[in-house]
């Protein structure tokens, strides 16, 4: 097996990266531009069919509009699709980046014709170290403030992306003792669908505060198995990278590239989209899935059990175990508390997401604003 | 771990157990409920917000271009284009693409394996700034033929029709799809000599680099009926190597919104589930035992080869209508009009494989009114096989009415 792709993070591109700390990165719309950066409704629904989150506050106009919300919503975590900074191309180039953890905070929702803005700003660099584990990870924290075009607050994400050394043996801890993506079988496929059936959703019915009791266990929503067919739409639109463009990029940037089987440079972030290349060319058990799915998972859960007149105060997540592409997610949660701010009446929760091997692959805590009564 | 060549214990059968018998198969009874479309109009069901969304935009446009690579100031300049005569950023002409309402991929015989074998493209008026396109397709045949490399196979052809938002016909796509069993067709390609994946080396590619930078766009500066010769090269416009990357995002022209119908990217978790449970015939077992549309098993080398015994993912031939619709613009200049092509794909386009897209002047004649160039095209690629062929027609201005515009202007 092939397992020559190695890069490596110097001092001097730490230093760089240091540097940059309180740098910010606008979205900067020419009005020809504005018409592409409105939440339509076919874009909401893209978002809806993607995350296979197809709730009818995010899809049906008629129902949404009869919502608190007067008008379909985006799924919430889409602020964090709003980072203006990519990690993988911006950060350290050639690098392998994992999110690590985030935060989110929830101002209102984005509605179906709002133009959203976002600015992003590297506010903290540093090198991470992992006791008895070679190869160098870089821990860089982005904030993105997101707003509509009229500037009123959407939310605020704050994430911390792991950038490693190709190659490492830090790298390759991600995957912990698997050897292999998971292998289902029919009987495993089978039982999903069954538990896929039992998935409810409150929808128009409201929760009220009142009637949260800490201990509350919320219903958990099953996702995956993963698979490519779920990673090529989340691509797609970042890679203009073809032809006489790539090769101009190569030149300009050729630590993104790699030589690929047939001798050819490609961007070597395809090594982390399938199993066979980031076994052929990383060395590695496979490809692992991206965590920037994951609080869409925990909130399609919050959503399930709150209904629509809830929505999202705030989530802090972290993700001490990657998952590989194949796997499954669950994602749970349980009430830790309640507490009332003015008129605001808030539901603390402890949210948390297992994959098929029973391991906690996310732990958080997430905050919920609910009607009363 | 698994690796490469430990592939034995892996799971990598067709069809998810319980499904339809016919899965992947011919028979006379598929071959008919197939026909019994012919001559049906499908048309897309959008609803009127739909359409508002598909209404072609800068950014649209813009992204169809450069997933391309063609970064032609018609496209990506609206001041540029807006002093053109077109007076607006206009969608590139292979966008006309998008006007196919079905094809052999989705239509009749899940599990078939469905190629591409040509095309007839006619252009009449353009996609401007704004437009948002409706069509109708229509299956016109469906027989049964002998084919040398794939056994028994069907032929489905259809003609998609598309019309703008104001009710004009915007041109039509011919297209021709041949039908075969995928075990048959990897029983026979087994055991037949098949290429390799492409290889390069450093010098080759310097060569192709040195191509890329051959690439002459006309432009702004007009070409007249009168000034082109029979028997004349066009510049060529080379693209590739092309890659999982670069593939991501060619085949899908740069990212579009998604419904979630089958034969989207876009079934997976739950959603995925019940796509299968409805078609429990559509669906492959990956490597890992999870069903997956076939689809993408054409978006890796290494699953072509395992699955299809072919020696890496093919191209569907859409990129290389792109492509040769990019030099046949390049060579026309704005005031020039892409009016026919006529697209046949003899060879398979694998993954890595660069192609040179070539065109030389076969005739010229001056037809109602039109001044038109007749053209014959090629695609070679690195091994000097030929892997697309056709012709083509672009109208062209004339010395004697040289400001005239060659296309309907409404």
């Amino acid at each position: 097996m092939t397992t020559g792709i190695k890069t490596t993070i110097t001092d001097q591109q730490i230093a760089e990266l240091k540097k940059r700390i309180g740098e910010v990165v606008r979205t900067d719309y020419e009005d020809w531009q504005l018409d592409d950066a409105r939440y339509t409704r076919a874009i909401i629904r893209t978002w809806a069919v993607l995350n296979a989150d197809m709730r009818p506050l995010y899809m049906d106009p008629d129902y949404a509009g009869q919502s608190p919300w007067g008008s379909i919503i985006a799924p919430p975590a889409i602020i964090v699709s709003h980072e203006q900074i990519d990690p993988e191309t911006d950060i350290l180039p050639g690098a392998f980046s994992r999110l690590n953890a985030m935060q989110l905070e929830f101002d209102q929702p984005v509605r179906m014709g709002d133009i959203i803005l976002a600015e992003s700003e590297i506010t903290a660099v540093e090198e991470v170290t992992r006791a008895g584990v070679g190869g160098r990870i870089v821990s860089a924290t982005i904030e993105t403030r997101v707003t509509t075009k009229e500037n009123q607050s959407i939310g605020r994400v704050l994430l911390d992306w792991h950038m490693y050394e190709r190659g490492s043996d830090a790298q390759r801890a991600l995957f912990g003792d698997r050897q292999d993506a998971h292998m289902h079988s029919q009987e495993d496929i089978e039982a999903l669908g069954e538990e896929y059936k039992l998935e409810q959703q409150r929808g128009a019915a409201p929760l009220y505060w009142g009637d949260v009791k800490e201990g509350d266990e919320l219903q958990f929503v099953l996702k995956g198995p993963t698979t490519r067919t779920r990673h090529i739409p989340r691509s797609e639109s970042t890679w203009y990278w073809g032809h006489k463009q790539a090769n101009d990029e190569s030149k300009q940037h050729p630590e993104r590239f790699f030589e690929n089987e047939n001798g050819a440079l490609e961007p070597v972030m395809a090594i982390d989209w399938v199993h066979h290349r980031a076994q052929h060319w990383g060395g590695l058990p496979g490809a692992l899935e991206s965590n920037a799915d994951r609080p869409h998972f925990i909130i399609q859960t919050l959503a399930n059990w709150m209904g629509d007149a809830g929505y999202p105060l705030r989530m802090n997540l972290e993700f001490p175990i990657a998952n590989m592409i194949g796997d499954v997610t669950r994602s749970y949660g349980r009430v830790t508390g309640k507490r009332q701010e003015g008129d605001t009446h808030v539901v603390q929760l402890e949210v948390w997401q297992e994959n098929q091997l029973q391991q906690l692959i996310t732990t958080g805590t997430a905050e919920v604003i609910l009607p009363t009564a | 771990m698994s690796t490469e060549n430990d592939t034995s214990n892996l799971n990598t059968g067709f069809g998810f157990k319980g499904g339809n018998p016919n899965y992947g198969r011919i028979t006379d009874e598929s071959v008919e409920k197939l026909a019994s479309r012919i001559g049906v109009e499908r048309r897309r069901d959008f609803e009127d917000w739909e359409l508002e969304d598909m209404r072609c935009t800068a950014g649209s446009i813009r992204r169809s271009a450069m997933s391309q690579g063609d970064y032609n100031p018609l496209y990506l300049d609206p001041k540029y284009a807006a002093s053109s005569n077109y007076g607006s950023l206009i969608s590139p002409p292979w966008n006309i693409i998008g006007i196919e309402v079905t094809n052999a991929a989705r239509d009749g015989m899940p599990g078939l394996h469905a190629w591409f074998r040509g095309t007839t493209i006619k252009w009449i008026r353009p996609i401007k700034l704004g437009d948002y396109i409706t069509s109708v397709g229509v299956l016109t045949e469906v027989r049964k033929q002998k084919s040398k490399t794939s056994g028994e196979a069907v032929v489905q052809e259809y003609i998609n029709t598309g019309y703008n938002d104001r009710g004009e016909e915007i041109g039509s796509m011919f297209t021709s799809w041949h039908r075969a069993e995928r075990k048959t067709s990897k029983s026979i390609a087994k055991n037949q000599k098949m290429r390799g994946l492409a290889e390069y080396t450093a010098e080759d590619l310097e060569k192709i680099e040195e191509d890329f930078n051959k690439e002459v766009l006309l432009g702004d500066k007009p070409l007249f009926w009168e000034d082109v010769t029979v028997g004349e090269e066009l510049p060529f416009v080379v693209k590739g190597p092309t890659s999982q990357a670069q593939r991501g995002v060619g085949e899908i022209g740069g990212g579009r919104l998604i419904r979630g119908e089958p034969g989207e990217w876009s079934h997976t978790h739950g959603n995925a589930f019940k796509l299968f449970e409805r078609h429990p015939g559509l669906p492959f077992v990956n490597e890992w035992g999870i069903p997956e549309i076939p689809l993408v098993i054409h978006n890796s080398n290494e699953r072509c080869q395992r699955y299809l015994g072919l020696p890496g993912a093919y191209d569907a031939g859409y990129q290389r209508i792109n492509w040769t619709v990019h030099m046949l613009t390049n060579w026309a200049g704005d005031a020039g009009y892409l009016s026919r092509l006529d697209i046949r794909f003899p060879s398979f386009n694998i993954m890595g494989d660069t192609t040179w897209c070539c065109g030389k002047v076969t005739g010229k004649r001056q037809e109602d009114g039109n001044n038109i160039i007749e053209i014959e095209i090629w695609n070679d690629n690195q091994l000097g096989t030929r892997v697309t062929e056709g012709n083509a027609e672009v109208l062209l201005p004339s010395k004697s009415n040289p400001d005239e515009i060659v296309w309907p202007v409404q």
